[in-house]
Formats: C-alpha cells, sequence, structure tokens
C-alpha cells in the first residue's frame, strides 16, 4: 500500500508553500581542539509549510525541533540543505538582505521570564525591535494615469521594494493627487501626509510624513498591546510586575511589532498553568486568523499540538520519524516512534484502558547516532533476523539491554586514571562484564546459539574491546533496522510520510504489528 | 497505583498521614501569604492520594510543611495539625524531624539535581543515607546500593553505582533519587512534580516504576502535579487546590466524571486535550490570587462562572457534595446540591463560626 518516494519532498496539501526545507543538516561542535564527533541536533529533514497553516513539530527533549526551528529562521546557521522561503535560500542570506528578511520571521521563546529584559518597560521591550530595524519604512504605490518616481524620506516605492508593503496610496490624475489613503497598521492619518507633484514625464511625487517616526512607534506599539489583550497603561510596567500569562503577551506582540509572515513559537506555553494556557492559545489562533500569520509550533506538549496545529511533525534524534494531518495521525499513527510517544501520554481520563507501550532506556547520544534507523535502540517493533522471530521477549529484551550497556560504556567518559589502569591491563569499572551477563542473562535460559554470541561479545568486553563486542551482537541481532536508514514512505491519501522500513512490502505495517513485548 | 479497590473500604483503615487544618503563612515586610490555608486530608497505606493545582495554589508548601522543611520567612501555625501513624509532627524539633524524614517519610522533588550532590558519586549518596537510617557500612551498603539502582530500573548497576550525577540522564537521575528515597525503606513517599521536568516516555518509565515499588512495598504516596493526565493516571483520590485552599477531594474516576466545584470544571475543561473538537478552548479568566488574606469569602469569586452575591460575604467550608457523598466534598456555597440555596449558605456559615470557635 506504501509507496516510496522518490522526490526529496512531497506535496502533502495543496495551498501555497511558504517555507520548503530540504536535506537539512545542523550539526554542533564540529572542528573543535578535542577531537570529537559532532552533535547532529538536525540531520537531514525535508519538509514544507503552507501559508497560514500551523505545523506542529514534537518531540522529546534533545530531538532537534528547537535547533530545527531555529535554523529555520537563522538564528542558528545550516550545516548543510536548503531552507527556502518564498524560493529564497535564506541559508545563503548574509548582512543587510539577511536582517531585511529577519523582519519576515519572528520567534516567540517558551520561557517569558528570561527572554524579556527586566529592566526595560513593556513598551520599551515591543518597541526595540521597531528602533533596531529602523521602522518605519513607508511602502508607497502611486495609482497614475502618467509616468511616475517615488520621493522622500523613510519612503519606500512598494511597487519596487521587496518586502515593502503598500502604506500609503495615492491615486493622481490629470496632473494633480485626487486620493491619499494609508494603511491603519502604519498609525497614520491622512493629515500626517504630505504629497507633492513635480514636473512631468516622468512626474516625480514627494511624500512627506509630518508625524515623527518616534509617535509612530509609540502609536504602533500601542496598538500591539491592545492587540494582544493588555491595556495602555501597560506601557510604562516592567516585566516583574506581570503574570507569566500576560509576560507571554508580551513576547508576542514584540514577535508581531515588524508584521513578520512567519512565526516560530517554541514552546510558547509550556510555562504556563493550565487555565492561562488556553487564553495564550485562543490568542495565538486570533492573531493567526487577523494577520494571516504561518506558524511553526514547537512544543513537547501533544494534546496542546493536537488542538491548535494543521499538520504535525514528530522528530527523534535529528529526524522527521512522521509528519501529516494532525487528527489522521493522533488518530492513527503510522511509525512506531509515534505510535509509542502518543501512548506514553496519561490521559485526563481515569477510566481510560489503553495498552501502554512503555519505551526502554533514553535515546542515544545526538552526537553517535544509530547507523541505521534512528529508533532502532528503543523501537519496540523492531525487525528480527528471521531466526530470531520467534525468541521469547524476555531474551530479546536482555539481548537489546545488553547492546545498551555496551554502547553507554562506550559513550562514558573514562577518567585518565582509568585509562590508564586500561593501558596497563588493570582491573577498571568497566570490566566487571560477568556481573552483567548475570544480571541481564542470570535468570533466563539461554539457547546454545544466542549464548555463543553472548559469550563471544563478553570476551572482546574483558579485552577492553566494546566496539568489537557491540560489532558481535550486531551481526548476529541486527537487522536491516541497525544498517540501513530508513526511507520515507507514504502513507495515507493525505500524503503522510513515515519514516521506518517496516512500510516495505516484505515487512509488517507498523500498525498491524504487535509489539515483541505484548505478546 | 490505581488500587481502586481500596478506595471502597478506605473508611476501615486508619490513616498513615492525617493533616488537619494545615495553615503554614510567609510572613513578609509588605504582607502575609497564607500560602496553605486550613485544609484537612489523610493518606492510607498503600494509597496514591493526589493533589493538583496551579502554580500558587500552595500544593509545594504544603509538601514541604509535611516534610518540616519549611524555612524562616514562613511557618506552620498553631492550630495546624500532622499526625503520622499517629504521632503528631508539628510539635516535633528540628532534630526528631530529621530523623523522621529520611526514615518514615521521604521526599522526591521535580528537579533530581535538588537531591543529590554534584561532587559525591550516585553509590556514595546512596550509602550515606544506607549508613544513617539502616546502619548499614562497607561492603554491605554497596551491595544494597547496587541492588536499589537495580530495582529503580537502572542498567549496568555496579557501574553506575561509582558515578556522578552529571553522567546520568535526567531520567536516570530521578530514578537514582527514588533509589536514595528507597534506601531509608519509608513508609510515605512524597513526590512533588517528579515527573515534570521528564520527557513523555520517560514519564511513562517512572510512573510505572513507582507503581511497582508502591505494591511491592505497600507504600503510601502523596503524588502532587498540575498535570490532569498525571493525576487521572495515579491517583486513588484527588484534592483540588486553589489559593492555599482544598477546593474538592474525591475519588479519582468520579472526581473526573463529576467534578462539583467551578474551579474543578474550569480546570478539567480548559485541557485542550478534552476538547479537540472545539475551535476555542474554554478558559478560566483571569490569574490565581495571592492568598494574602484570611478568607472570608470565595478565593475563587472573581473567576468564578457561577458567582453570586454570597460568594464573597460567605466564606465556603469543604462539606459533602450531597447526603450520599460523603467521600466526595466541595468547598463552594453551591453544594450540598440536595438542599436550597438559602439552606446551603446557612450550613457553610455555621460550619464555619463552628470552626473559629473550637479554633480559639
Ligand atoms: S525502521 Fe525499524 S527500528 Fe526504525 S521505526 Fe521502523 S521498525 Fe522501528
Ligand atoms: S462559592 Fe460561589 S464563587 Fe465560590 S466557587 Fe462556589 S459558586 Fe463560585
Amino acid at each position: 500500500m506504501s509507496e516510496q518516494i522518490q522526490q526529496e519532498s512531497v506535496s502533502v496539501a495543496t495551498g501555497e508553500t511558504l517555507v520548503e526545507v530540504n536535506q537539512l543538516r545542523t550539526y554542533y561542535g564540529e572542528g573543535g581542539i578535542i577531537e570529537s564527533n559532532p552533535v547532529k541536533a538536525v540531520d537531514g529533514v525535508d519538509f514544507e509549510i503552507k501559508r497560514g497553516e500551523t505545523l506542529g513539530l514534537v518531540g522529546e527533549s534533545g530531538c532537534g525541533k528547537t535547533t530545527l526551528g531555529r535554523t529555520l529562521i537563522q538564528l542558528e546557521d545550516a550545516t548543510s540543505g536548503e531552507v527556502l522561503f518564498d524560493g529564497t535560500d535564506v541559508t545563503e542570506l548574509s548582512g543587510t538582505e539577511l536582517k531585511d528578511w529577519r523582519r519576515n520571521s519572528q520567534m516567540v521563546f517558551q520561557d517569558p521570564e528570561s527572554s524579556l529584559n527586566d529592566r526595560m518597560t513593556v513598551g520599551e521591550i515591543i518597541r526595540e525591535p521597531l528602533d533596531v530595524h529602523d521602522w518605519p519604512t513607508i511602502g508607497v504605490v502611486v495609482d497614475a494615469d502618467v509616468a511616475t518616481t517615488i520621493e522622500g524620506n523613510g519612503v519606500a516605492d512598494a511597487r519596487t521594494t521587496e518586502g515593502v508593503r503598500s502604506d500609503v496610496t495615492v491615486t493622481v490624475r490629470g496632473g494633480s493627487v485626487t486620493d491619499v489613503e494609508t494603511r491603519d497598521e502604519m498609525q497614520l492619518e491622512r493629515d500626517d501626509v504630505e504629497v507633492e507633484l513635480r514636473g512631468d514625464d516622468p512626474t516625480t511625487v514627494r511624500v512627506k510624513v509630518t508625524r515623527s517616526r518616534d509617535q509612530i512607534r509609540r502609536a504602533r506599539v500601542r496598538e500591539l498591546l491592545d492587540t494582544v489583550g493588555l491595556r495602555p497603561e501597560h506601557y510604562y510596567r516592567y516585566p516583574h510586575q506581570f503574570s507569566g500569562g500576560q509576560r507571554q503577551r508580551v513576547g508576542i506582540a514584540r514577535a508581531l511589532a515588524l508584521e513578520p509572515e512567519f512565526v516560530v513559537l517554541d514552546e510558547p506555553v509550556s510555562a504556563l498553568d493550565v487555565s492561562v494556557q488556553a487564553q495564550i492559545l485562543n490568542l495565538l489562533e486570533d492573531l493567526q486568523d487577523e494577520f494571516g500569520l504561518t506558524y511553526l509550533f514547537i512544543a513537547h506538549d501533544l494534546s496542546v499540538v493536537r488542538h491548535i496545529c494543521d499538520r504535525v511533525a514528530v522528530m527523534y534524534l535529528g529526524n522527521v520519524m512522521e509528519l501529516g494531518e494532525t487528527e489522521e495521525l493522533f488518530a492513527n499513527p503510522k511509525n512506531p516512534y509515534t505510535h509509542a510517544l502518543l501512548s506514553a501520554i496519561p490521559e485526563p481520563d481515569p477510566t481510560a484502558d489503553r495498552e501502554r507501550v512503555t519505551l526502554r532506556g533514553t535515546p542515544p547520544s545526538p552526537r553517535d547516532p544509530p547507523t541505521g534507523c534512528p529508533f532502532t535502540t528503543r523501537c519496540p517493533m523492531k525487525i528480527r533476523p528471521d531466526k530470531y522471530q520467534n525468541m521469547d521477549a524476555d531474551t530479546w529484551v536482555a539481548i537489546e539491554v545488553f547492546r545498551e550497556v555496551l554502547r553507554e560504556r562506550e559513550r562514558a567518559e573514562k577518567s585518565l586514571t582509568e585509562q590508564a589502569k586500561e593501558l596497563l591491563g588493570m582491573e577498571t569499572r568497566f570490566s566487571d562484564i560477568d556481573e552483567i551477563k548475570r544480571e541481564l542473562f542470570g535468570d533466563i535460559d539461554l539457547s546454545r546459539e544466542v549464548e555463543e554470541h553472548v559469550d563471544r561479545a563478553a570476551e572482546h568486553v574483558a579485552d577492553n574491546d566494546e566496539q568489537g563486542a557491540r560489532r558481535v551482537l550486531r551481526e548476529e541481532f541486527g537487522s536491516i533496522c541497525d544498517d540501513e536508514r530508513p526511507d520515507d514512505y507514504v502513507v495515507s491519501d493525505t500524503g503522510r510520510v513515515s519514516h521506518c522500513h517496516r512500510h516495505m512490502d516484505e515487512y509488517t505495517e507498523p500498525d498491524e504489528f504487535v509489539p515483541y513485548t505484548e505478546r | 497505583m490505581a488500587q481502586r479497590e481500596t478506595t471502597a473500604s478506605r473508611s476501615e483503615q486508619a490513616p498513615l498521614l492525617q493533616v488537619e487544618n494545615l495553615q503554614t503563612a510567609f510572613f513578609t515586610d509588605k504582607e502575609t501569604i497564607r500560602a496553605v490555608d486550613g485544609i484537612s486530608f489523610d493518606i492510607r497505606r498503600g494509597e496514591t492520594v493526589g493533589i493538583v493545582g496551579e502554580s500558587g495554589s500552595g500544593k509545594s508548601v504544603t509538601a514541604r510543611s509535611i516534610m518540616g522543611l519549611v524555612d524562616s520567612p514562613g511557618r506552620v501555625l498553631d492550630g495546624s495539625s500532622i499526625k503520622f501513624d499517629g504521632e503528631e509532627l508539628t510539635e516535633k524539633s528540628e532534630k526528631e524531624y530529621r530523623s523522621l524524614r529520611g526514615s518514615d517519610i521521604a521526599m522526591v522533588f521535580q528537579d533530581p539535581l535538588t537531591s543529590l550532590n554534584p561532587v559525591y558519586t550516585v553509590g556514595n549518596q546512596i550509602k550515606e543515607a544506607l549508613r544513617l537510617h539502616r546502619d548499614m557500612r562497607g561492603a554491605e551498603a554497596t551491595e544494597e546500593a547496587i541492588d536499589l539502582l537495580e530495582a529503580v530500573g537502572i542498567p549496568d548497576a555496579s557501574r553506575r553505582v561509582t558515578e556522578y550525577p552529571h553522567e546520568f540522564s535526567g531520567g536516570m537521575r530521578q530514578r537514582a533519587v527514588i533509589a536514595m528515597a528507597l534506601a531509608c525503606d519509608p513508609e510515605l513517599l512524597i513526590c512533588d512534580e517528579p515527573t515534570t521536568a521528564l520527557d513523555v516516555t520517560i514519564q511513562a518509565q517512572i510512573l510505572e516504576l513507582l507503581d511497582d515499588l508502591q505494591e511491592e512495598r505497600n507504600l503510601a504516596i502523596m503524588f502532587i502535579t498540575h498535570d490532569m493526565g498525571v493525576i487521572a493516571e495515579v491517583s486513588d483520590r484527588v484534592n483540588v487546590m486553589y489559593a492555599g485552599e482544598i477546593v474538592e477531594s474525591a475519588p479519582v474516576v468520579e472526581l473526573f466524571e463529576n467534578p462539583r466545584h467551578p474551579y474543578s470544571q474550569g480546570l478539567l475543561n480548559s485541557i485542550p486535550g478534552n476538547q479537540p473538537d472545539t475551535d476555542r478552548l474554554s478558559t478560566i479568566e483571569g490569574d490565581v490570587p495571592t492568598p494574602n488574606e484570611p478568607a472570608t469569602y470565595c478565593r475563587f469569586e472573581p473567576r468564578c462562572p457561577k458567582a453570586f452575591d454570597e460568594c464573597s460575604k460567605v466564606h465556603p467550608e469543604s462539606l459533602a457534595v450531597n447526603d450520599d457523598a460523603a467521600d466526595h466534598t466541595a468547598a463552594c456555597l453551591l453544594y450540598p446540591e440536595d438542599v436550597s440555596q438559602a439552606e446551603a449558605v446557612e450550613l457553610h456559615e455555621r460550619r464555619g463560626s463552628q470552626r473559629e470557635v473550637s479554633e480559639r
């Protein structure tokens, strides 16, 4: 039923694309003094965001969702790949181009406490981006029966300058100005604009704004306060005088100051109480309707995401594991990780009787992600080699834990003394392998074959060769999940994609497969 | 947890912990904050009692009061009573409290790093607890520490005991803290938002662990959280706190199926998961007030959609919501629901003045 995707990106819904992300990677800590693997925070993701939609980005801490959000708006440098906004690759922008583009994409942070400067008044905080970007540049369009050019201080020709809106519209007929209109967000009245015509062919339209920039900015801030549900007198208060919900409103007003199209919301309600959280979510939805905003909503709280997002991308260890329409994905998750994640959420219903998949262990380090599928170390549906299909759950889990312990050990920093001891062939805390074997396999009847491999691995460990031990186990008990990165497969009519080998014809689909541990 | 059958026979067992009219206040130059303002509840062996509330509701101060961990300028006020296994705790000296803390009552905090010392190995910290409370030392203690780490599901425990807290992941640290709490073989475990800082899949592991431990050891657990989903999952009984008071108390199923207090109703309604199909979330307008004066009125009144005149004049007492529901109480003038409103208000007034008299 599923078909493999040939192209790097899939069009998921109809509608205009605002953001397109292709094979994006963001790595940290490369080329440091100490030779170490980089943190692969975002490791090759593809997706699109439609104009006016809310795309949710969910996953556990360390999965790379915040880095991804920050990379999209260039607060973080991409290591490779593209981020196209309206077709322009913003990872290539720098200098003034980048600064200009930045107005268009803003971020609201999780913690309104630390993201607002406590020494500035609320008014100053909201106004700051206006000052930084020397707002406003007033965009002028002229509707004339002759050729015209536009002139004036702080004025730009909206017909030719990118990113400038039509703030003032001047109508010229028969050599005189017949009408001047101003856009509300600009805080200008008709009286604040003087227009003069000079010469002909082309006619120069001189636009002079008589209201000072300072006045205009202040009026804009007042309007923003009102937009986010704060009162005019809040202008002169300080953030610490505000409740968490009010502070988040300030953060939102600040993000909206420059009229962005795209807003990254990074856990915007996680620090708030439930009752206040609902107020902020409602506000965000209202603002989206009013200003046609496009949101990337980063969150770990899945019930919030389910409520507010049109589509959701589920991330794990730098990869998007599943992406599709929200309701569909929540009602019938296709990817094994999504399935496990959803089943872990406690439902506010004490009578709910669900089977829960409790995952073992923790995600591996993003410095050393598995070669194959990112979820392979914890996946309860992981593909097994044919000959171990019927191995009992306890033995399988013991082997998986054994592999995890070895991986952990390789990762655990060995102190200098320990390294020295190891070189001298002395006992270290890392060499008590027999004890581990006893702990893990003590109560289990191993088949001859399994025992042989476990013993061989143990010998490698005893020789301080953890890597060798891991290899032995991988060769015997591993599968395609350990060796190959899964492709993205389209798994529903609406174009949902899932990143898992089980969507290949030769394997049982994840949603039809009963995890070994639950049999 | 989820030993719901215990709730039926609840009243026959003597409570392990009995809190009566607990009042804890913080005295600053400007004001007196009545963080916990006259709450009463109890916990039995093998039972999990959930305390749910938003920030500023007083739920954490309640835990700290029971643990004897309220620091100046805070104080547990006279007239408060906390009985553990029949013994009054409020009269204990700091020294007596300390021995109780490690041995009979243990606490797990939201941030495991507050309970772990960064400069000692995890093993040494567990061994220290074993030495203090169970007089174990040397190889015996090491052995027991390893067993405890295994009991809380930490693989490769014999290596892990030699590691420092920073070498543990968040979930593993919380397991280590639970192991430390178990080192003193407590009867009551107080968990203050123990999974709030953790990811859901790790939270699920910790909740499962607590559940197993409870069953094995017949632990009484007091579980504090703001998360209604977690409360639903772990509790046998739930107390809802608002601005220092318990506004509703009921068996978990009853509370979720039939919440009576307007605040509990609002809280449940504002959870996004409870209303996936609605466009707008229902909210509780306004913010949680700071309780800085004695309540002679309903503290929820400014935000309550059902408020009426008397709400700002009469203090609602915790009363059974109706005649047949002895274990379901609400502090709201709308209850008991089986009498007229005027009668209900009078009941609350009468109960309030009785309480004042008995406090004198
Ligand atoms: S590819 Fe394998 S390990 Fe990865 S999610 Fe699918 S079944 Fe699990
Ligand atoms: S006492 Fe009045 S204000 Fe308070 S919760 Fe009940 S109805 Fe609402």
